[in-house]
Parts: structure tokens; C-alpha cells; sequence
């Protein structure tokens, strides 16, 4: 393969940027103290990472817990301030936005929340939970509360329960709620973070198809945000994985997870269980080793070569880069190699 | 180094002709809420063999973690109850034991695991103290021997460093060392049963594959049997011997492992395996979805409960409760009325028309 | 229904999906338990109704409410009207509870010491609500060094003692009902503020809080219309219970000479006028006494009853 961008690799018509993330760093400061208060050290939440999105496209990002990927969410919604960095949104720099700048910027890109039980405002009716951003950005008074109920019937929701309170839904339900909210305004991306892992199996499916369309009828961006591989796998169009805070293999989702190379992708992708005993019985299995580490004190050079098979000396002295490796997307391994893992 | 690889043992349950370990009869447990009467658990049946791995899979509310604290005795009174069916282990009614007998069952030979590990682990203990205490409280052992089983145990679980650990408090413990502590915990004195409740669910997919490869470990090891609650299909695939499927408090469908995934009868279970993501299936263009939601455990409906889900219903499941019955042998039973008949395979067209969106997208 | 339609049917309600807690027990509201249509505060003057203490409580204050209300129409005399004649007259027909030293009638001076005793109590707790709930918003909302500014304010106020409070009061005030208030709000508001702090913080992380953030809504905007409104419940329940605390303190206050000044009668100076008497002329002692008694045990009970109601920490099964 030669040394092709994704963008070759992948059968897109050619697509402009949406987003455009450089280097960003995001440390919260470990303090002690009670009158003083002295940095003592910091939690390395996301260390350094970029990576673009393209309009109409879908970006997953899978990783574990301490990997980031929440935090970059919020860095990129500006709802947390970069430590360091670029946060680009259609070639405009947001990164240090602030005030009314920032509040404009935010009609623009929207968020679904994991917890439908917690994002929703227990105390607020279903119409007035959607229609505040409207009535946020004065956009209220040409018929609301209209707007209101043409977004319930587009996520599925009767409009004639626009005046109930959320503890009256199910969960599914809510999480439509939620999903009606972030499209009030028309945002260009919208950013999901988990919004589907606190719902049951047989709801999941419902709301990821209703993604879907909504993307299609409203031309929607999304980056994906998940923990569960196999969703990703339905939803994505590119997949970025994250260990520990930085980036660690992007690529095209297909080819990720058929060939992944990157040995802690490759670890994920066999860790998932398929649905099927028997392809499930056969098939490979890395198990890891040891403990996530703490995001306090990350290791030196390549960080997950703590629980890797594949760390030689090398791995602790060196950092590996995030690169094309020759594999036709980048990978960050002194030693990428692919490896099927899906029977 | 290469990676640690394991194919998974599909061999079945160790000791096929030693009869039931556990035999769960008409069992019912209700709750009595300030808004009526839930009915959490209604008239399920189901029996675990020495040695093998039963699965109980279902959604939330579907009774599946009630049926585990009914066997376990952790039922809160008085506002849940179980008021009718039998729990027999090893031919002995647990329900109509007296209280001494039934303590020397539970806890020593049924064991627990829980989805949360601290709510087993005692935070203001050492985690090797734990454990010892709980073996001097059941076996008649020096406080040295104690705490010598307690520290092979949390190596046995591959806790690394386990002199070191069992000296620490459980706050100390990152989240998969807790279930392993929890497991540890739970083998402690060698029980037959061991009824994990959720054991991964709340971990990472790296550290999940490490706890059930320990779980595998340890039944083999100690041939133990292993009742497995989850929602986790895959997990089930993985590891399971035979499944239960569980829906709004009732059995739906029961049998061995490879004949529910290629071969489900229930409406419901192939909605569920065909509305599941995957990672070894490409990208569908709309997933298979069940409409709805899981009923209401106060007024569940009538007859069959998934009728108004399901795609399939007719007048008849809104008027008659669809009996669990035998499909292709008596280890395989499903609750609908349609579920022994020939040719009866739900979803036919529908699985046609999931491969046929396979074959345009990839 | 074909594959892949979004289902419309309004889903029965009632249908969520059960979730078990660490424990295991389906929680209420869990079990698909959420009543149907109705708000918020629907929902907790239900959970109230069932609390019988406090329900009677409602009652019995209602009653007492309304003589202090009243008072000018319903008592048979001025409260401080002299029957120079009738002095120390127990029980009787002319004088229901009795008389005082200066003849005045117990029962008309229990009635107007009522409204003084209450309009104290709600001024005070009204007035400790504000502060406290600015103070406590303020500090949990923004934190950092407004939030140590505060909290050290509050320290500040915690560590002042009573005895201070009433040398202060003594001194600076003309035992008016207005200055009266006045001080005891400014000893009363602490505990709210460190409540209200706590919720704030916690309710500050939710995900609802930082919803409304990205959708770009302001301070003000989260602070009134997100936070206040979900702090609501613990705010009432702990103004009710502050309201006992004033009328306690005010009886302590005008008992000890600080407080209330007479010829106005208040529960408290009464009980301190009868005290010395009490021997010979219990009805001038146990009338204001039992008055303040039956107050307070009544505020209490209803705390409890609203804190039941709408502190969301409580909902449990019930048998």
C-alpha cells in the first residue's frame, strides 16, 4: 500500500473539513493546600492528539476508561478550556473563544449525552427542554413551540407529550428527548457521547438507526464516542482508538477492524465478543495483562507498553509516533503489524 | 512475546450423569410498592447441571437478577416475597429449610458474585482479612491456614503480588482487581454454585476478557457449576453451555448455546440477536430493531407480554399465555404459540433481508 | 412492523425499563412506578398526604395562623388592656385563661404574643432563606476563591455564640420586631448556605447542568431557571425547620429581656412575666408555654413531612 491518506484509502466522494483538532493537551491540575493551593501534579486527561472530520461524515472514537475520549468531546465543545493546542471549526479557530464568541460558536455543534436520566432537567417539561436552546438564541417567538413539536414527531416522540416530565419516559425515550434538544438548533456536528450504552439491547438499535437518518436528512457530523467496539462498528465511518490520552491507530473502519495494527487496537478488537459461539470459540484471543495505568503518571515512551506483547526496550525510550506506517493509516507502534482478529 | 491466546473450551458440563445441582421450580418473587404489586419473577423454571455454564439473559426488568437473589436469599422483606415455587439443591427445598441448614447452603455451596464489587468487598477491611474471616466462619482452620488460603486464592484469581495485596483495602484495587478479589472471595470455600450477576458489565472490554477467562479458570479447575446473569449476548456465546432468556419476569426460551444463536424459536430472541451490533459484520443500513419498550412489571400485558412488540402476534397471543413448549427436543422449549411448528423460524424474511443489505454495503 | 421503522406509538406509560441498584432492589420509581401526568410538585403533595403527622401538623398550624391573624378580632380584649380589679384570676368565664398581675387578659395577650411569636419566625426564616441561599448559591455555583470567601463568612458566623447574639441584641436594639429579626436571620442563615452549596456543587456536575451549557445558555440562565429550581425542595424544607428555631429563639430572647419589649406581648416575655408567679398563677406560665410547644412540635412535624415529600434521596419501596 502506498503512503495514501485515509482519505485515498476510502471510497468517499471528496469531502471538505468540519473539524480540525491539533496537538490538543488537556491536564487538570492535581492541587493541595488549603489556603495555598500548590500544583502537585496533574492528571494527563488527553496529551496531544489531532485528528480531522470531515463534513457528513462520522468519526468514532472507541477507547477505555482513562483513555480521554470524553474529555476531548467537551475540549471540542469548548465546554473544558485546552491545556494546549487547536480546536478548528470550518477553518475558524475556537480554540481560546470566549464569551459571546464562544456562545455563537455553540449553535453550531450540539451534544447527545450518555445518561438519558441525568441530562435531561427533571424539573422542566419535554417542550421546554427542547425549546430552550430556541429560546436561548431568541429564536422562540416564530412559532416555538411548533418547531418543538416537528422535532418530537422527527425522533419518533408523539408532540401531543410535549407538556410531560422526563421521569414519565423510558429511558430510550428520554435519550429521543436528548437527541430532539441537540438538533433544535441545526448544529453542522453533533457530538455523541455514549448514547447508547445506558440503554437496553433491544432500544439500542432504535436510536442508532434513528441517528442515522437524522444525519442523512440533516446532513448531520458526528463524532461517535464509545467504548463498545461493535457500535462503532455500525455507525462509523472512520475510527479513531485511544489509549491513555493520546491517539494511538485512525483509520477507516473496515480495514481497522479487519487488519488492525496497532497492538492495543488489535487487543480491543479480539476482546469484543461476537454474538456466535462458534465463530466466537475459535477465534484468537489477546488478553491483556495487567492494569490500565493511572492518567497521573503515565509511562515513559509509548504508555501502553505496560501491558503490551509485543515491548521491546526500545518502547520505553522512544516514543512512537503516529504515522502511516506503510499500512495505508496511521498507526503509533514501533512494531505495527496487522493481524486479523474476526473470523 | 506473542500474545497470550486462548481458544475457548466448548466442551460441555464435566459430569453429565450426577442429575441436577439446582433445580428452580414455579418460582415467584413480587415486590409491594406504593404503586401495586411488581411482578418480578413469575413461575420461571430452570435447573443447573454439576459443571456447566448456565446463561440467563435478558434486558433490564426482565427478572433475571431477582431470580438470582431469590436463590441467594437476598430478597429484602417485607416488601419483596417470594410466594410461590420451589428452590431445590441437591433435592433439598431451600425455601422450606430451617434457617441453619439453609445458611450451610448458601454462601458455602451457592456462592455470589456481584456486578459491583464493593458492594461484597468491605471497604474498612483488608481484602485478605475478608476473606479469612469468611473461611473461619465456615471451616474449622487456624487463623495462619486462614489467612494462607486467602493469599493462594487472590494469586489463584491472578491477582499479581498477593502477599502484598491481601495486606491492602479494597479502595486500593483498581476495578478489575476488585471482581477478581470478589471472585476470590466467592470460591473461598469451594462452592458448587457459583451465580455471577452482571461480573463485567461495568468494566472495560480488556479487563471483561481477563475476569471471564478467570471465571473459566476456576470452574475448571474446581468444577464448579456457573450461573451466568447477563445482557451481554456476546459474552454469552462466549462462554455458556446452555441459555436462558428471560422477559418481563418469564422464561421465554431455553436451550443449549449453539441451537438458541442458530436457531432461535422466540420472536424475541431473534429480535434480540438480530438487533445487536457486531464487530464482525460490516455496516447495515438500518439495524434490525424491536419497536417499543420492555413492559411494566406492575401491569404486564395479559397474555403473551411481548405480543405488542412483536411482529408476529395475532389475536390468540393477546388472549392465551403461550406455555413454554418443546421445539426441536425437550432441551430446547420456547413460549409461543408458534414455536413448534413446522418450518417456524421467526424473522425469515427478515434475516433475508439483512443478508441481502450485506451483500449491497460491503 | 417493517424493519428499521421509527416506532411512533406513544409507548405505554408506565414502560420503563426496570433498573436495579447496587443492592439489588428494584428501586420505585425503577419498577416503571412513575405516575402518570404528573409534575413534579403533583407527585410530592402526594407523597405528603401520606405523612398523617404532617398532614395534622398543616392543620393545627393553619388554626394557629389564623387566630394570630385574627387576633384583633377574635380576642375578647385589648392586650394590654388593665382590669385593675381582676388581678391573678385564674380560669374562668370572664377570663377564659386567666389574668396577670396588671389584670390583662391571659388569653388576648396568648393571641397577640402569637402573631408577634409568628411574625418573627417567618421574617426570620424568610429573611435567613435569602441570605442563605444567595451565599450558599454563590459559593457552590463559582467555587474557587468566591467559594473559600464564602465558606469562611460562613465560619465566621458559625462561630458566634449565642451569648454574643444577645449582648449584641440587647445593645443594639429597641426590641422592635423588625431589629429583632434582623439579628436572629444573621444567626440563623448559616446552615441553608452550607446546604445549598452542597447542592449546587453536586447539581453542577450533572449532565442536564452541562447540557445547557452547550446549548449556550448563561450563568444567570443555568443559576435560576436549572439549579434554584431543583434546590427548591431542600430549601423549603429547611426554611420550615428554621422558622421553629426562630420562634424558639425569640421566646429565649424576649424570656431573657432581649427580645421583645413589653408592653407588646410576645410567648417569650410572657413566660419570662410568669415566671416568678408561677406558683401561685401557673396559667400565666404553662398557656405561652404550651402556645410555644405546640408551635414548634407542629413546624417540626411538617419539616419532616415536606422533607419526605421532596427530598428525591428518599424515594424507597415501601411494604
Amino acid at each position: 500500500m502506498s503512503v495514501a491518506t485515509e482519505a485515498a484509502a476510502v471510497p468517499q466522494r471528496s469531502r471538505q473539513e468540519l473539524v480540525r483538532v491539533t496537538d490538543l493537551v488537556k491536564h487538570f491540575p492535581i492541587t493541595r493546600g488549603v489556603i495555598i493551593r500548590q500544583q502537585v501534579g496533574a492528571v494527563h486527561a488527553v496529551d496531544g492528539i489531532s485528528f480531522t472530520i470531515r463534513k457528513g461524515e462520522t468519526l468514532g472514537l472507541v477507547g477505555e476508561s482513562g483513555s480521554g475520549k470524553s474529555t476531548t468531546a467537551r475540549l471540542l465543545l469548548r465546554l473544558l478550556d485546552p491545556t494546549s493546542g487547536q480546536v478548528e471549526l470550518e477553518g475558524q479557530d475556537i480554540t481560546t473563544a470566549a464569551g459571546s464568541q464562544l456562545r455563537e460558536v455553540r449553535q453550531e455543534m450540539q451534544m447527545i449525552f450518555q445518561d438519558p436520566y441525568a441530562s435531561l432537567d427533571p424539573r422542566m417539561t419535554v417542550r421546554d427542554i427542547v425549546g430552550e436552546p430556541l429560546m436561548v438564541w431568541n429564536r422562540w417567538r416564530n412559532g416555538g413551540a411548533m418547531q418543538v413539536a416537528e422535532l418530537l414527531e422527527r425522533v419518533g416522540l408523539n408532540p401531543d407529550h410535549a407538556s410531560r416530565f422526563p421521569h414519565e419516559f423510558s429511558g430510550g425515550q428520554r435519550q429521543r428527548i436528548g437527541i430532539a434538544r441537540a438538533l433544535a438548533l441545526r448544529p453542522k456536528l453533533i457530538v455523541c457521547d455514549e448514547p447508547v450504552s445506558a440503554l437496553d439491547v433491544s432500544v439500542r438499535a432504535q436510536i442508532l438507526n434513528l441517528l442515522a437518518n437524522l444525519q442523512r436528512d440533516f446532513d448531520l457530523t458526528y463524532l461517535f464516542i464509545s467504548h463498545d467496539l461493535s457500535v462503532v462498528r455500525q455507525v462509523a465511518d472512520r475510527v479513531a482508538v485511544m489509549y491513555l490520552g493520546k491517539v494511538v491507530e485512525i483509520g477507516d473502519r473496515d480495514e481497522l477492524y479487519r487488519r488492525p495494527v496497532h497492538p492495543y487496537t488489535q487487543a480491543l478488537v479480539s476482546a469484543v465478543p461476537i454474538p456466535d459461539p462458534t465463530k466466537e470459540r475459535k477465534r484468537e484471543h489477546i488478553v491483556l495483562g495487567g492494569d490500565i495505568p493511572s492518567p497521573v503518571n503515565p509511562p515513559s515512551g509509548c504508555r501502553f507498553r505496560t501491558r503490551c506483547f509485543k515491548a521491546q526496550d526500545v518502547c520505553a525510550e522512544q516514543e512512537p509516533e503516529l504515522v502511516d506506517r506503510g499500512h495505508g493509516h496511521p498507526s503509533a507502534c514501533h512494531f505495527a503489524e496487522p493481524m486479523e482478529l474476526i473470523p | 512475546m506473542s500474545p497470550v491466546t486462548r481458544e475457548r473450551d466448548s466442551r460441555g458440563p464435566r459430569d453429565p450423569a450426577t442429575g441436577t445441582l439446582l433445580e428452580v421450580e414455579d418460582l415467584t418473587t413480587i415486590f409491594h410498592t406504593e404503586a401495586g404489586t411488581v411482578h418480578a419473577v413469575d413461575r420461571v423454571s430452570f435447573d443447573v447441571r454439576p459443571g456447566e455454564v448456565l446463561a440467563i439473559v435478558g434486558e433490564s426488568g426482565c427478572g433475571k437478577t431477582v431470580t438470582a437473589l431469590s436463590i441467594m436469599g437476598l430478597i429484602p422483606r417485607p416488601a419483596g416475597e417470594i410466594t410461590s415455587g420451589s428452590i431445590r439443591y441437591r433435592g433439598k427445598d431451600m425455601l422450606r429449610l430451617h434457617k441453619d441448614e439453609r445458611r450451610a447452603i448458601r454462601g458455602d455451596r451457592i456462592a455470589m458474585v456481584f456486578q459491583d464489587p464493593l458492594t461484597a468487598l468491605n471497604p474498612v477491611h483488608k481484602v485478605g482479612t475478608q476473606i479469612a474471616e469468611l473461611i473461619l466462619a465456615h471451616r474449622d482452620v487456624s487463623r495462619k491456614e486462614a489467612w494462607r488460603r486467602s493469599v493462594e486464592l487472590l494469586k489463584l484469581v491472578g491477582i499479581p503480588n498477593a502477599e502484598e495485596r491481601a495486606r491492602q483495602y479494597p479502595h486500593h484495587f483498581s476495578g478489575g482487581m476488585r471482581q477478581r478479589a470478589m471472585i476470590a472471595m466467592a470460591i473461598a470455600l469451594d462452592p458448587e454454585l457459583l451465580i455471577a450477576d452482571e461480573p463485567t458489565t461495568a468494566l472495560d472490554v480488556t479487563v471483561q476478557a481477563q475476569i471471564l477467562r478467570v471465571l473459566l479458570d476456576v470452574r475448571e479447575r474446581f468444577g464448579m457449576a456457573i450461573m451466568l446473569i447477563t445482557h451481554d449476548l456476546g459474552v454469552v456465546a462466549g462462554v455458556a453451555d446452555r441459555v436462558v432468556v428471560m422477559y418481563a419476569g418469564k422464561k421465554i426460551e431455553e436451550a443449549d448455546v449453539h441451537t438458541l444463536y442458530g436457531n432461535p424459536k422466540h420472536p424475541y430472541t431473534w429480535g434480540l440477536l438480530g438487533s445487536t451490533t457486531r464487530v464482525d459484520r460490516p455496516r447495515l443500513e438500518q439495524l434490525a430493531q424491536i419497536p417499543g419498550a420492555p413492559p411494566s412489571l406492575l401491569s404486564p400485558p395479559p397474555a403473551c407480554r411481548f405480543a405488542p412488540r412483536c411482529a408476529y402476534a395475532q389475536p390468540l397471543c393477546r388472549r392465551e399465555y403461550p406455555e413454554l413448549r418443546p421445539v426441536s427436543s425437550t432441551e430446547h422449549v420456547a413460549a409461543c404459540h408458534f414455536a413448534d411448528l413446522d418450518g417456524w423460524e421467526p424473522g425469515l424474511q427478515a434475516k433475508e433481508l439483512a443478508s441481502r443489505q450485506e451483500e449491497a454495503v460491503s | 412492523m417493517p424493519e428499521g421503522t421509527i416506532d411512533h406509538s406513544p409507548i405505554p406509560l408506565g414502560g420503563a425499563a426496570v433498573v436495579t441498584t447496587a443492592e439489588g432492589t428494584p428501586s420505585a420509581e425503577a419498577l416503571g412506578l412513575e405516575e402518570h401526568g404528573l409534575s413534579q410538585r403533583a407527585l410530592a403533595w402526594r407523597r405528603f398526604r401520606r405523612h398523617k403527622l404532617a398532614m395534622a401538623s398543616l392543620v393545627v398550624l393553619a388554626l394557629i395562623g389564623l387566630s394570630a391573624v385574627l387576633a384583633p378580632v377574635i380576642s375578647p380584649y385589648g392586650f394590654s388592656e388593665q382590669h385593675l380589679d381582676q388581678i391573678l384570676q385564674g380560669p374562668g368565664t370572664k377570663h377564659l385563661i386567666g389574668t396577670d398581675t396588671l389584670g390583662r387578659d391571659e388569653l388576648s395577650r396568648v393571641l397577640y404574643g402569637g402573631r408577634i411569636s409568628l411574625l418573627v419566625g417567618l421574617g426570620v426564616a424568610f429573611s435567613a432563606g435569602v441570605l442563605g441561599t444567595l451565599i450558599g448559591a454563590a459559593a457552590g455555583y463559582y467555587g474557587g476563591r468566591l467559594d473559600n470567601a464564602m465558606m469562611r463568612l460562613t465560619d465566621l458566623f458559625l462561630a458566634i455564640p449565642l451569648l454574643v447574639i444577645l449582648i449584641v441584641a440587647s445593645r443594639a436594639t429597641s426590641g422592635g420586631v423588625r431589629d429583632i429579626v434582623v439579628v436572629l436571620a444573621l444567626f440563623l442563615w448559616m446552615p441553608l448556605a452550607r446546604i445549598v452549596r452542597g447542592v449546587f456543587m453536586s447539581l453542577k456536575e450533572k449532565e442536564f447542568v452541562e447540557a445547557a451549557r452547550a446549548i449556550g445558555a448563561s450563568n444567570s440562565r443555568i443559576i435560576f431557571r436549572h439549579l434554584l429550581p431543583n434546590t427548591l425542595g431542600v430549601i423549603i424544607v429547611n426554611v420550615t425547620l428554621t422558622v421553629a428555631a426562630a420562634i424558639l429563639l425569640e421566646s429565649l430572647l424576649s424570656f431573657l429581656g432581649f427580645g421583645i419589649q413589653p408592653p407588646t406581648p410576645s410567648w417569650g416575655n410572657m413566660l419570662q412575666d410568669g415566671r416568678g408567679l408561677m406558683t401561685i398563677a401557673g396559667w400565666l406560665v404553662w398557656f405561652p408555654g404550651l402556645a410555644i410547644l405546640l408551635t414548634i412540635l407542629c413546624v417540626n412535624f411538617l419539616g419532616d413531612g415536606l422533607r419526605d415529600a421532596l427530598d428525591p434521596t428518599q424515594r424507597r419501596v415501601r411494604a
